[in-house]
């Protein structure tokens, strides 16, 4: 994965996954240069970046230094699916760390497939779909 | 607080001591978008469902104002063109009128 400019996308995009997860797993699953959000743009002191994938797709992701929540985010017109799965093929997130995905996801079976990274998508969906229900009324915050 | 304030949502948000003092000093929490991160998307107000934990600075408010709809869990968002969002600039900065429950500086 690589950083792009901001520039390259000018779509808006849909918060589709959150993991907490600590800094220093933040900085090994995505090893990109991070840049500080505008105090206004998000609800906590926050860092992120513009990833372009190596499939070409592009995704946001933001950190929140206080919450250590990341949330992925995806272009409007993308594959939600087919772009977490793109992402999960170039950083391996515990399932354990999710906790929230969007319910607009759709697995389509055809994306049953060998690859690990089709594998862990959908063993991720389906982990979350379970979660999904408490995660609606979990707390922002570290315990 | 006002007794009807006790049945309204409260959010809040983790921001330095000046932004704390910036909002509480108009009555309004701002919004601006990512723009140092991609080009798109309309400013939105940010914050967390739920009264400030003690020991962060920040603040904790209530507004009338209904947050947008399909946010993530614990997150509310309230985004340019929804009713009730001013817009102070265009494209970039937003803001929804609120009350202020508490500051920690």
């Amino acid at each position: 994965m690589n950083t792009a400019p901001a520039e390259a996308l000018v779509a808006d995009v849909r918060p589709s996954l959150i993991v907490r997860i600590p800094p220093d797993e933040l900085e090994r699953l995505f090893p990109v240069p991070f840049v500080d959000l505008d105090p206004l743009a998000a609800a906590e002191p926050s860092r992120g970046a513009l990833l372009r994938l190596a499939s070409g797709r592009m995704v946001v992701i933001e950190y929140g230094l206080v919450t250590s929540r990341l949330t992925v985010s995806v272009p409007t017109q993308a594959n939600i699916a087919e772009t977490l799965v793109d992402l999960l093929r170039e950083a391996q997130i515990d399932m354990d760390a999710v906790v929230w995905i969007t319910d607009e996801i759709e697995v389509p079976a055809a994306n049953v497939g060998t690859e690990g990274a089709e594998i862990h998508v959908l063993e991720l969906w389906r982990t979350l779909q379970k979660k999904h229900r408490s995660a609606s009324g979990e707390n922002t915050h570290r315990s | 607080m006002a007794e009807g304030e006790l049945h309204r949502p409260i959010y809040h948000r983790f921001q330095s001591a000046q932004e704390n003092a910036r909002m509480v000093e108009t009555g309004k929490v701002g919004g601006r978008p990512r723009r140092n991160i991609y080009s798109g998307g309309p400013p939105r107000v940010k914050a967390f469902i739920g009264p400030l934990p003690p020991g962060y600075s920040g603040i904790e408010f209530t507004t009338d104002i209904p947050p947008d709809r399909g946010s993530p869990p614990g997150e509310a968002l309230w985004s340019e063109g929804t009713p009730g969002v001013e817009v102070l600039e265009e494209n970039e900065l937003v803001a929804i009128r609120v009350t202020f429950l508490k500051r920690q500086d």
